[in-house]
C-alpha cells in the first residue's frame, strides 16, 4: 500500500492527528464490515495502521520509561492509581489495599524512596554487593507492585537500568531474571528488546557460573583449562583424564556464548588457544608417558639378548612394516575421511584385523622371548615402534580417536595375545604375568580410576570400581611375586615397568585439583606402590620380611576399603552441594 | 469463508430445498462474489439468530430482541442450564440440570465440565454409548435450542456461540461441529471477552474508553483488552490460560479435605471412589459460594453412615489458593505488554464468569489495577448476553446499524524454519510467526522463504501456533509441501501467505514465483474434514437417542436433587426427605398438573430449608 493510497482509503488528508485517523477509520468502518467484506476491511484495517504509524513518526514517540545514564533525577512514576472514582462497590467488598492518598501527587510513595536509594546505590560502584542486594530486595517487595502497570513500568526500567550498570549488577541481573521470569518472556515472540538482552546475559553469567562451581564434565574441563600449573601439564591432564572431548565442546560453544559478554572470560581464552598453539610438542610427552611401559619393556629385553642374524631378518621385517605403512598412508589413509576412521572404531573385526596385525607379530616375538630367543624380542621392539610411528600418522584424524586407536592397539591388544598365548602354550613365565599384569592394570586401573574419578564428580555411584580395585590389586600383586622372584632380566624389567606406571600415577595426582583424587591416588600408593617396592627388596632378604610385608598390604587394603566409602560419601556431597 | 470444499451448502428450511436449483446442493468452490450472492438471504428467510454461551459448568442462551439482548429462560424457567448431561437407568438421556442433580449419586452415569476436553480425542462412556466431549456438547447445544424454539415460537437454525478466547484453533472446530451436530449452522463464533465487552459497552457507545475484561469461569480464564470509540468496539489484546477456572479452586479445596480424612476413608487417591469424590466436590463447591457471602464455613460430608466435618474460612481459603490466585497475574500482565506500557491507563475493569464473584478474585483484581472492577451485570450472564449482541448485529438489526465489533486473533501463527548461528551451525525448529498475536482479524500477511539446501526438491512448511520461540514447544496445526526448481541453496524463494478469517479458521497459500506454482491448504482438525455425510449421520444418531421429554424436565430435577440430598443427609434430616419424597411421588402418579407443580415446589422449599438453597 502506497503512502498516498492509505489515506485516500481513509479519506481523509494527510494529517498526524490520531483522533481524526480514528476518526475517519471508524467511519470507513461501518460500511466496510469484516463480516461481510473480508478483503475490504483488511485494506482498510492496513491503511489505518500505516496512518497511525506515520503520524506517530511524526509526533513524539510515545516509549516506555528508560533510565537516562548518571542522571541524578529519580525517574518520574506513575503514582498509584487513587481510588477515588468508582462506581458503587458491592456489598461484600473486602477491604482494600490502597491507602487514602488523595490528590497531592508530589508526596512520594515509599516505593519511589525505595526505587530512588536502590538507583543512586547501583550508579555508585564503591556499594557493597550485600547492601546492593538488601536494597534490591526492599524496593521488590514494597505493596506498590500488585498494582500491573506499576510492575510493568518497573520491569522495563530495571532491566534497562541493570544493564547499564555492569559489570557490579551481574548478580543482581542474574536474580531479577530468576523473579520476574525474563528467560520465558524471552522466549515468546514479540518480547521487549531490553528484556531479552537482559535474559541473554544473565543466562551466560549463570552458565559461566556453574562451570565455575559445577561438579559435572563440563566443569571439571573447564577448570581444567583455566587453572593448570603450565601448558605441558595443562594438556597431560586434559589427555589422562578423558576430558579431551568436553574441553572440545567447552571450547566450540564458549566463544559463541559469551561473544555479547565479552571480557568475562578471557583467562580461558588464552589457556585454549595456548592450548590449540602447540600441537606437536606436547604429543610426545603424552605418548611417552603412556606408552613407555612397553615399549621399554620390549627394548629392554630386546637388548639383553643379541644374535646377529635374527637382527637382520628383524630389521628387514620392520622395515617392510614401515614401508607398508607409510603406502598405506599415501593411498589409503587421505582417502580416509572422519567417517571411515569412525567406522573403523565402531566396527571391532576391522579394529582387531587392522589392531592385531602388529600384534600376531609381537606374539611370534613374546614367544621368543619366552624361549629366549632375541630375534623375537626385536621383532617386537620394531613392531611396537611401527605401532607408535603408525598412531603419530593417524594424528591427524584427532587427538581423541588416536589416542583410542593407540591405547587399543597397545594396551588391549598385546596383553590379550600374551593371556591367549600363555592360554595355548601353558608357560606361566614371570615375564609374561609382568608384561600382563602391568598392561591390564593400566587399562582396567587407569580407565577405572579415572572413570571413577569422572563419577564422584558427576555423583553416579558405580560398583564397579570395587572390582577394578580388587583385579588392580590382583595383577599387580601377582606381578611383584613373580617379577621379585626372577632373574635379572625379567626382574629389572619388571621393576622398570612398576616404576613407569608410578611415575604416571604421580603425574595424576600432580596434575588434579581434585582433593578427592590426590587422596584416592595417595591411598593407592600407600595400599600397593610402596609395599609393592619394599616387597621387592624384602623378597631378596627374608621370607620373614616377606610374610610381614603381606600383613602390612593386607592392613592398608583393609583400611582403603574402609576409607573408600568415607571418601565417595564426601565425593557424592561434594558433587550433591 | 473460503473453506467451501467439503461443505453442502444448508439450506434454512426443508421445503424449500426442492424448489432451488440443483447447482444449490452440490458443493462448489465458488469465488467470493457469487458466495455472498448465494449467503445473502431473502428477507422471508430472515430467522431469529440466537446467541449461546457454552460454558463449562453453565450454559446460557440469549436472543436479540426489541432493541436489547434477552436472556431465554430453559424448562425449568431458568437463565442458565448447567452443562451436564447423564444417562437414566433405562438410558433415557438427561441434560441440563437433571442431570447435574445426578452427578452424586450415579458419577459414573454423568459427565460435566467436558467443554476442558473439546478439540481432544477423549472418550466419556456414559451407560451404553460412548461420546466425544463435541457429542456432548451438541445435546446441551441442542437442548438450548428446543429452549429458544419454545421461547420465540419459530424454529431456530443459525446461532452465535462463544468460545474462549484462546481455544487453538482444534477447540474451535469442535465447538463449530459440536453446533453442527445439534442442527445449528454456526457461522460465527465469538470470543467470550468480546461478548462481555460487548454487552457492557453497549452503553457507552460515544467517546473513546479502553478496558479490560477478566473472564475467569468454570473451566477457562481470558483477559481481553478493548478499546470502544464511534461505536467501534476493537479489540486490542487477547491472551488467558485454558486450564485455570472455578473449577481449579474447587480441586485445592478437595485436595485439602483428602488430605484431612483420606485415612479414615481409606481411598489413596481422590479418584479412587467416584461417588466419594463427587460428594466431596459438591461440598466444596457449596462451601466456596458460602464463602463469598460469610466469613466461614463447616463442610459436612456425610459418607458410609458417618459425619465428617470440615471448618474453612477466609484467611485458610486465601493461603490454598495463593498459588491460583499468583496465576491470575500472567495473563493479564502479557496483555498489558503486548498493548504496550504507554502512559493511557485502563479506564474499567471488566468481570465475567462466576468464578470472579469470590472475593478473593475481586481482591486480587483491585489490587492489579487500583481501582475496583465494574461488576454491575451478573457475571454469569454477560457473556450470553454479548452473544445476542453480536446476533443482532449478524441479523444486521436497524437498532444496531452504527456498532462494529472486530476482534484479534490470541495465537501467533507459523512456521518452523532453520537459522544460521553465528559460528556457522544451522540450528532447525526455530518458530517463524507471520500472523503474529493480536492481530485485528481478518488478516492476511506473508512472508518469503528460501531454500536450505542444494537441489532441494521440496519444500515443506510445517504450521504452528503459539508463541515460543521453538517449534517444539508450539502445537501443531498441519503441512504443506511445494516442489520447487532444483537450484543451489538460497536461490529459490518460496512465499507463504496466512489468511485468518474472522472465525478463526487458517487459510495457507505458498507460492513459488520462479515457476508460478501454488499450493493451498485449509487448515482442518486431525479427524476427518466435516464430512457431510458423516455429520449427517452422527446427527441422526443423536437426534435417535431417548432424550426425556422437556416437560418432565422439572419433575425430573425435582426427583434428583431430593434422591440426592437423602443419600446426603443422614439421621433425622433423612428420614424427613425420605418422607417429602415419597409425597411427591404420589402426586405424581396422580398426574394433575396443578397439584404436581405446588407439590414440587413445597418439596424444593423444604429441600431447601435442609441444604440452603440449590445453586447451579
Amino acid at each position: 500500500m502506497t503512502c498516498v493510497s492509505m489515506w485516500s482509503v481513509l479519506g481523509i488528508e494527510p494529517t498526524n492527528d490520531r483522533t481524526s485517523i480514528r476518526r475517519a477509520y471508524s467511519r470507513k468502518l461501518k460500511t466496510t464490515n469484516p463480516e461481510d467484506d473480508a478483503e475490504g476491511f483488511k485494506q482498510l484495517r492496513e491503511a489505518y495502521e500505516l496512518a497511525l504509524r506515520a503520524a506517530d513518526s511524526i509526533s513524539v514517540p510515545d516509549e516506555p520509561e528508560t533510565m537516562p545514564a548518571p542522571a541524578l533525577e529519580p525517574p518520574p512514576l506513575e503514582p498509584i492509581p487513587s481510588a477515588l472514582d468508582v462506581p458503587e462497590p458491592p456489598e461484600s467488598q473486602p477491604e482494600s489495599h490502597l491507602t487514602d492518598t488523595p490528590q497531592a501527587p508530589v508526596e512520594e510513595s515509599t516505593f519511589e524512596s525505595a526505587y530512588r536509594r536502590f538507583r543512586y546505590a547501583l550508579l555508585d560502584p564503591s556499594t557493597a554487593a550485600a547492601e546492593l542486594t538488601g536494597l534490591f530486595d526492599t524496593v521488590r517487595t514494597d505493596p506498590a507492585l500488585h498494582n500491573l502497570q506499576i510492575q510493568l513500568q518497573f520491569e522495563q526500567s530495571i532491566a534497562a537500568l541493570l544493564l547499564e550498570c555492569t559489570p557490579q549488577s551481574h548478580d543482581l541481573i542474574c536474580r531479577a531474571s530468576e523473579l520476574f521470569d525474563w528467560p520465558g518472556q524471552s522466549e515468546r515472540v514479540g518480547a521487549s528488546p531490553a528484556i531479552v538482552e537482559a535474559a541473554g546475559l544473565a543466562r551466560h553469567l549463570l552458565y559461566l557460573r556453574q562451570l565455575r562451581e559445577g561438579r559435572h564434565e563440563l566443569a571439571a574441563a573447564y577448570r581444567a583449562l583455566t587453572s593448570p600449573p603450565n601448558p605441558y601439564a595443562l594438556r597431560l591432564r586434559i589427555l589422562l583424564t578423558q576430558l579431551d572431548v568436553k574441553v572440545r565442546e567447552l571450547m566450540r560453544t564458549l566463544p559463541f556464548e559469551y561473544a555479547k559478554a565479552n571480557g568475562l572470560d578471557e583467562a580461558a581464552m588464552q589457556w585454549w588457544t595456548q592450548y590449540n598453539s602447540k600441537p606437536r610438542l606436547t604429543q610426545p610427552v603424552a605418548f611417552a608417558v603412556c606408552f613407555i611401559p612397553t615399549a621399554v619393556a620390549t627394548i629392554s629385553g630386546a637388548i639383553l639378548h643379541q644374535p646377529a642374524a635374527a637382527t637382520t631378518v628383524v630389521t628387514l621385517i620392520a622395515l617392510l612394516a614401515m614401508i607398508g605403512m607409510a603406502a598405506f598412508k599415501l593411498f589409503a589413509l587421505d582417502r580416509l575421511r572422519q567417517r571411515a576412521l569412525e567406522r573403523w572404531e565402531g566396527d571391532f573385526p576391522l579394529r582387531a584385523a587392522t589392531g592385531w596385525f602388529p600384534v600376531g607379530v609381537g606374539v611370534a616375538l613374546i614367544n621368543g622371548l619366552l624361549n629366549d630367543d632375541s630375534s623375537a624380542a626385536w621383532l617386537l621392539a620394531c613392531c611396537s615402534m611401527a605401532c607408535l610411528l603408525w598412531c603419530w600418522v593417524m594424528r591427524p584424524y584427532g587427538r581423541p580417536i588416536l589416542l583410542r586407536l593407540t591405547r587399543n592397539t597397545l594396551y588391549l591388544n598385546i596383553p590379550m595375545a600374551v593371556v591367549l598365548l600363555l592360554l595355548f602354550t601353558q608357560q606361566a613365565t614371570p615375564l609374561a604375568l609382568t608384561l600382563t599384569a602391568l598392561t591390564a592394570s593400566q587399562i582396567v586401573g587407569e580407565r577405572q580410576i579415572v572413570e571413577w574419578w569422572l563419577d564422584q564428580i558427576s555423583s553416579r555411584v558405580r560398583e564397579r570400581s570395587l572390582t577394578a580395585l580388587l583385579m588392580l590389586s590382583l595383577f599387580t600383586i601377582a606381578a611383584l611375586i613373580f617379577g621379585g622372584n626372577d632373574d635379572n632380566a625379567s626382574g629389572l624389567l619388571a621393576s622398570t615397568c612398576i616404576a613407569l606406571a608410578l611415575m604416571q600415577r604421580m603425574t595424576c595426582v600432580s596434575l588434579s585439583d581434585d582433593q578427592l583424587t590426590s587422596r584416592y591416588y595417595i591411598l593407592w600408593f600407600s595400599m600397593f606402590a610402596v609395599p609393592a617396592g619394599l616387597s621387592y627388596l624384602g623378597i631378596k632378604s627374608s621370607p620373614t620380611l616377606l610374610t610381614g610385608l603381606w600383613l602390612l598390604m593386607g592392613a592398608s587394603a583393609t583400611l582403603f576399603m574402609a576409607l573408600r566409602n568415607e571418601i565417595k560419601e564426601r565425593g557424592l556431597e561434594a558433587s550433591r552441594a | 469463508m473460503l473453506s467451501f470444499r467439503g461443505y453442502a451448502l444448508e439450506l434454512p428450511d426443508r421445503t424449500q430445498r426442492d424448489e432451488c436449483s440443483a447447482t444449490m446442493l452440490r458443493p462448489i468452490p465458488a469465488a467470493p462474489a457469487l458466495l455472498d450472492a448465494c449467503l445473502a438471504r431473502p428477507p422471508e428467510l430472515n430467522t431469529m439468530i440466537i446467541g449461546i454461551d457454552l460454558g463449562t459448568s453453565n450454559s446460557a442462551v440469549a436472543v436479540w430482541r426489541d432493541g436489547q439482548p434477552v436472556l431465554i429462560p430453559n424448562s425449568l424457567g431458568q437463565s442458565l442450564t448447567p452443562s451436564a448431561v447423564g444417562v437414566d437407568s433405562d438410558g433415557t438421556v438427561l441434560v441440563g440440570l437433571p442431570a447435574r442433580e445426578r452427578l452424586i449419586t450415579h458419577p459414573e452415569a454423568t459427565a460435566i465440565a467436558f467443554k476442558r476436553y473439546m478439540g481432544t480425542d477423549r472418550v466419556i462412556r456414559l451407560g451404553h454409548h460412548s461420546y466425544h466431549p463435541h457429542d456432548l456438547s451438541a445435546l446441551v447445544l441442542r437442548n438450548l435450542k428446543a429452549d429458544a424454539e419454545a421461547f420465540l415460537g419459530e424454529p431456530v437454525t443459525e446461532a452465535v456461540i462463544t468460545v474462549p478466547a484462546y481455544f487453538n484453533d482444534k477447540q474451535r472446530k469442535a465447538t463449530r461441529k459440536a453446533g453442527e451436530l445439534a442442527g445449528l449452522r454456526v457461522e460465527r463464533l465469538l470470543n467470550e471477552p468480546t461478548a462481555a465487552a460487548i454487552a457492557y459497552g453497549m452503553h457507552r457507545l460515544e467517546g473513546e474508553t479502553r478496558f479490560l475484561v477478566f473472564d475467569l469461569g468454570g473451566g477457562t480464564f481470558d483477559v481481553s483488552i478493548l478499546e470502544i470509540f464511534d461505536g467501534v468496539i476493537e479489540v486490542r489484546a487477547s491472551t488467558g490460560d485454558n486450564h485455570l477456572g472455578g473449577e481449579d479452586f474447587n480441586e485445592v479445596l478437595i485436595d485439602a479435605v483428602f488430605g484431612r480424612w483420606s485415612k479414615e476413608w481409606n481411598v489413596a487417591r481422590k479418584e479412587e471412589i467416584p461417588a466419594l469424590y463427587q460428594l466431596v466436590r459438591d461440598q466444596c463447591e457449596r462451601a466456596r459460594r458460602k464463602l463469598t457471602a460469610q466469613a466461614s464455613v463447616t463442610m459436612n460430608i456425610a459418607w458410609q453412615g458417618k459425619d465428617y466435618e470440615f471448618a474453612l474460612d477466609q484467611d485458610q481459603f486465601e493461603k490454598l489458593t495463593e498459588k491460583l490466585i499468583a496465576r491470575l497475574r500472567e495473563p493479564v500482565l502479557q496483555a498489558l505488554r503486548d498493548i504496550g506500557v504507554r502512559n493511557d491507563s485502563i479506564d474499567e475493569i471488566v468481570l465475567a464468569g462466576g468464578a470472579t464473584r469470590m472475593p478473593l478474585v475481586r481482591q486480587a483484581v483491585t489490587r492489579m489495577f487500583g481501582r475496583f472492577p465494574a461488576a454491575h451485570l451478573n457475571p454469569d450472564e454477560v457473556v450470553a448476553l454479548g452473544a445476542a449482541v453480536q446476533a443482532g448485529l449478524k441479523m444486521r438489526d436497524a437498532s444496531l446499524r452504527e456498532v462494529v465489533v472486530t476482534d484479534v486473533c490470541p495465537y501467533s501463527l507459523g512456521v518452523d524454519v532453520a537459522e544460521t548461528r553465528p559460528d556457522g551451525s544451522v540450528r532447525g525448529g526455530v518458530y517463524s510467526p507471520i500472523i503474529e498475536r493480536n492481530t485485528v482479524i481478518p488478516a492476511s500477511r506473508s512472508k518469503a522463504f528460501v531454500t536450505m539446501q542444494n537441489r532441494q526438491t521440496a519444500v515443506r512448511f510445517n504450521i504452528y501456533q503459539g508463541e515460543s520461540r521453538l517449534v517444539k514447544d508450539n502445537v501443531h496445526l498441519g503441512q504443506i509441501e511445494i516442489p520447487v526448481p532444483p537450484r543451489a541453496a538460497h536461490e529459490v524463494q518460496v512465499e507463504c501467505r496466512f489468511t485468518y478469517d474472522i472465525n478463526g479458521l487458517l487459510e495457507v497459500d505458498v507460492h513459488v514465483p520462479d515457476t508460478k506454482e501454488s499450493r493451498q491448504l485449509v487448515i482442518v482438525g486431525d479427524d476427518t474434514p466435516i464430512d457431510d455425510a458423516a455429520l449427517q449421520k452422527r446427527r441422526t444418531e443423536l437426534a435417535n437417542l431417548k432424550v426425556h421429554p422437556r416437560d418432565t424436565d422439572a419433575n425430573r430435577a425435582a426427583l434428583a436433587r431430593a434422591s440426592r440430598c437423602y443419600e446426603q443427609f443422614l439421621g433425622d434430616k433423612r428420614e424427613f426427605i425420605g418422607r417429602v419424597l415419597a409425597e411427591f411421588e404420589t402426586v405424581l402418579e396422580q398426574q394433575n398438573t396443578r397439584a404436581i407443580d405446588s407439590a414440587r415446589e413445597a418439596l424444593h422449599q423444604r429441600l431447601d430449608q435442609i441444604e440452603g438453597e440449590r445453586f447451579l
